[in-house]
């Protein structure tokens, strides 16, 4: 190995052979480069180390003896090797340079510095260079951008700046669970939230990593994200976020959201574009449904860097260089408040996607129940339709034979009458009487039947006029027949007229008919009202009824008395009941054999009525 | 066929045809009734076509006509008669098995004069026929539009 010619002069300093102007100036040299407070190293021009200062091992951590043994490309932080050797070169080339890069110390840690190097051709093939700390300075300076923007009054910008020359990226979205449950709209006031404090960019994925937004807010972000958009080579914006050349977009999906939401919780990481970039994943109930992340940080100041990303996206350092400047340094507490912001943000729209998602299964079980109803109600209209075909049937068709058999009969009693001895007259009309009643049945069911298909018209009912209108109706049947009719104030009710007439002339009717016997027969009407409903009685001391049948009282052709005893097909009743119940209301009934029967009914009270 | 009508009676159940001609005979007003099977030929008849169409020029003081026909229903045979200036004023009355409520209601929206529900009991209904035959022919007086 060539001696350098610091060596040369040292090797004559211990040698002891003072006085030459060799020898003075090597004891200048050493005293200048150990007095100095700054690190001093020569190299040669492969970059290995000759010579260094005890300010140097002190800023570093290694022993002069490591250090000799080492290249600058061994300290060097910023730099990559080949950057070093164009940077020997331009020293070369020019004789001097001065420049700030960073270094690695031994135990791994980086320091800032300002190095100035010189290159004198006459003293050989080596250069010498002093290293300045400047990482105190540096801090200080970002210290002191701070304080300036936060001193700095600045109207909060209404509108973000958030387009790119290539345009809007969430048409592309196939997901669109986040897009559509939160909405444009909404999507950028969140996100406006805390990108006007940062003002860098940010971007919210769905969980195939389709954009359900994205802004960029700072010229920076704005600058790296277009150059590494056209890395790309390509006008089709699908193509470019599968090329993988897009350095912000692989950033900032595949390294940070993409790694949130894999991992579950936030995610801060260096980006390519030189700043940081904080994810955190978007939650749904228990369900990841997407990532939502921000730039934040610094964009780097010192050449080396700048030198590298102008390298990696195509770009002048220059160009890069008025970015960086421009872009205002914000304090770590305000980048504290704007992660908590993300965090809020996050959840406020895994919220409301879930909301979204809640108020979609109600619309669709709502839309199946109103199907089932649907359906539903056409079945029950159907059968309504066929049963109504069957009653008219019935009345129609099965009354025409019943009248022939009563005709005919008849006839045969009236032309053959001298034909004919009393037993074949009493025989005939025992057909005629048979005839008529099944026509008297037929008639009640057709009346029963409807009684449950008609629509109630609901009015306030005077009751008590109602009760009397129907009481001199029943006159004919009353003839004869002496019977005590008592009648109380009956409050009025909310019901159909003629509905409410037809179970009164039921009611009223049978108290009639099974008071027959008496010879002091008592018909009482009776009516109170408890809140919202009234009931009414109807008591008359007529045959009465065994408690024990009390249950078929009210079937379809249930009868508790013999057909010779009491006329009637047993519908009465059993249309009583049904209109009854059709208004809302009950019914039932008190008797005792002999005793008297007694038959109550309610019904809504006139205050509800609309 | 060339004699004149007075009562049209439209029944296709000739047991009911039988019963109401039974009736009409013993008040002495079957004398002139034409029995028609279904609403097709008491079109024939009332608009003389086909069977009829050489029958008397003048129209039935009397139309009794039944609901559910074949070939052309009652209330078919009703509308036809009201929209016809010839037959527009013929009294007709309804009688059909079927006391439904849509049955009355329609009968009258068509026009007709009266509707009677046919009851079971034959001396009713002996008697409602009667009663109708009398009134129609007898008692109520024919507007002159409806002779032609």
């Amino acid at each position: 190995m060539e001696e350098s010619a610091a060596q040369q002069f040292a090797t004559a300093a211990d040698q002891g052979q003072g006085g030459i102007p060799g020898e003075r100036a090597e004891i200048e040299y050493r005293t200048v480069i150990q007095a100095s407070l700054d690190g001093f190293f020569s190299n040669d021009f492969s970059g290995q180390i000759l010579d260094v200062n005890e300010a140097l091992c002190q800023m570093l951590g290694y022993t002069r003896e490591e250090l000799l043994h080492m290249s600058i490309m061994d300290i060097e932080a910023a730099e990559s090797p080949e950057q070093t050797v164009l940077h020997i070169q331009e020293v070369i080339r020019t004789g001097r340079d001065r420049f700030q890069t960073r270094h690695r110390c031994r135990d791994g840690t980086l320091i800032d510095v300002e190095v100035s190097a010189q290159y004198v051709p006459e003293h050989g093939e080596r250069f010498f260079a002093f290293i300045r700390d400047i990482t105190g300075r540096r801090q200080a300076e970002d210290a002191l951008r701070r304080i300036e923007w936060m001193l700095t009054e600045r109207p909060v910008p209404e509108t973000l700046n958030i387009g790119q020359a290539y345009g809007d990226l969430t048409p592309l979205n196939t997901s669109r669970v986040i897009l559509d449950a939160v909405g444009q709209d909404l999507l950028a006031d969140i996100v406006g939230d805390f990108m006007r404090i940062l003002e860098t960019s940010s971007a919210i994925y769905e969980t195939n990593g389709d954009y359900a937004n994205g802004i960029f807010a700072s010229g920076w972000c704005k600058f790296m994200d277009l150059a590494s958009r056209k890395l790309c080579s390509t006008a089709d914006n699908r193509e470019a976020l599968s090329c993988g050349r897009w350095l912000c977009h692989e950033s900032c999906w595949n390294e940070a959201s993409l790694q949130s939401m894999l991992t579950g919780s936030p995610t801060d990481i260096e980006c390519a574009g030189g700043i940081h970039l904080y994810a955190v994943p978007i939650r749904a109930g228990d369900e990841i449904v997407g990532s939502i992340n921000f730039g934040y940080g610094d964009p780097p100041r010192d050449a080396a860097r700048l030198q590298a990303l102008a390298a990696k996206y195509g770009v002048s350092v220059e160009e890069l260089r008025r970015e960086a400047e421009d872009y205002e340094t914000r304090p770590p507490f305000i980048i504290e408040l704007a992660k908590n912001r993300l965090h809020v943000a996050a959840r406020l729209i895994g919220e409301i996607v879930q909301r979204k998602r809640v108020e979609e299964k109600i619309n669709q079980l709502n839309a199946e129940l109103e199907q089932r109803v649907f359906r539903r109600t056409a079945q029950l209209q159907e059968a309504n339709a066929d049963l109504e075909n069957f009653s008219y049937s019935v009345s129609h068709d099965l009354r025409a034979p019943l009248r022939a058999i009563d005709g005919f009969a008849t006839i045969l009693r009236e032309d053959y009458a001298g034909k004919l001895d009393a037993e074949g007259l009493r025989l005939f009309q025992v057909v005629s009487d048979n005839a008529q009643k099944m026509g008297r049945l037929i008639d009640d069911i057709l009346a029963f039947s409807r009684a449950g298909r008609s629509e109630l018209q609901l009015i306030t009912l005077d009751m008590n006029a109602l009760v009397q209108q129907v009481w001199l109706e029943l006159e004919h049947q009353r003839t004869g027949r002496a019977i005590e009719f008592r009648l109380t104030d009956l409050p009025p009710a909310t019901g159909d007229p003629a509905v409410m007439h037809q179970v009164l002339e039921n009611l009223l009717g049978n108290a009639v008919k099974f008071t027959a016997g008496r010879e002091a027969a008592l018909i009482e009407v009776d009516g109170q009202r408890h809140g919202d409903e009234n009931i009414y009685s109807i008591r008359d001391n007529g045959v009465g009824f065994d408690m024990e049948y009390a249950n078929k009282l009210f079937g379809l052709f249930q009868r508790l008395h013999g057909m010779e005893e009491f006329e009637g097909t047993g519908v009465g009743l059993a249309i009583v009941k049904r209109f009854v119940i059709k208004h809302g209301g009950r019914v039932w009934a008190e008797g005792k054999p002999g005793a008297g029967a007694t038959f109550w009914f309610t019904l809504p009270a006139e205050t509800s009525a609309e | 066929m060339l004699t004149a009508v007075d009562i049209l009676l439209v029944e296709d159940n000739p047991t009911d045809a039988e019963l109401a001609l039974r009736a009409l005979k013993k008040h002495n007003l079957a004398n002139q009734v034409e029995w028609v099977r279904d609403g097709a030929a008491a079109l024939d008849f009332l608009f003389r076509r086909g069977d009829y169409a050489v029958r008397e020029i003048t129209q039935p003081h009397l139309v009794l006509l039944d609901l559910r026909l074949p070939k052309v229903d009652g209330l078919e045979v009703l509308q036809q008669m009201r929209a016809y200036e010839h037959t527009r004023l013929i009294p007709v009355v309804v009688m059909t098995s079927s006391g439904e409520e849509r049955d009355i209601v329609a009968s009258y929206q068509f026009g007709a004069n009266s509707f009677v529900s046919k009851p079971v009991a034959f001396e009713e209904f002996a008697r409602t026929v009667a009663e109708l035959g009398l009134y129609w022919m007898l008692v109520n007086k024919v507007a002159p539009a409806g002779m032609t």
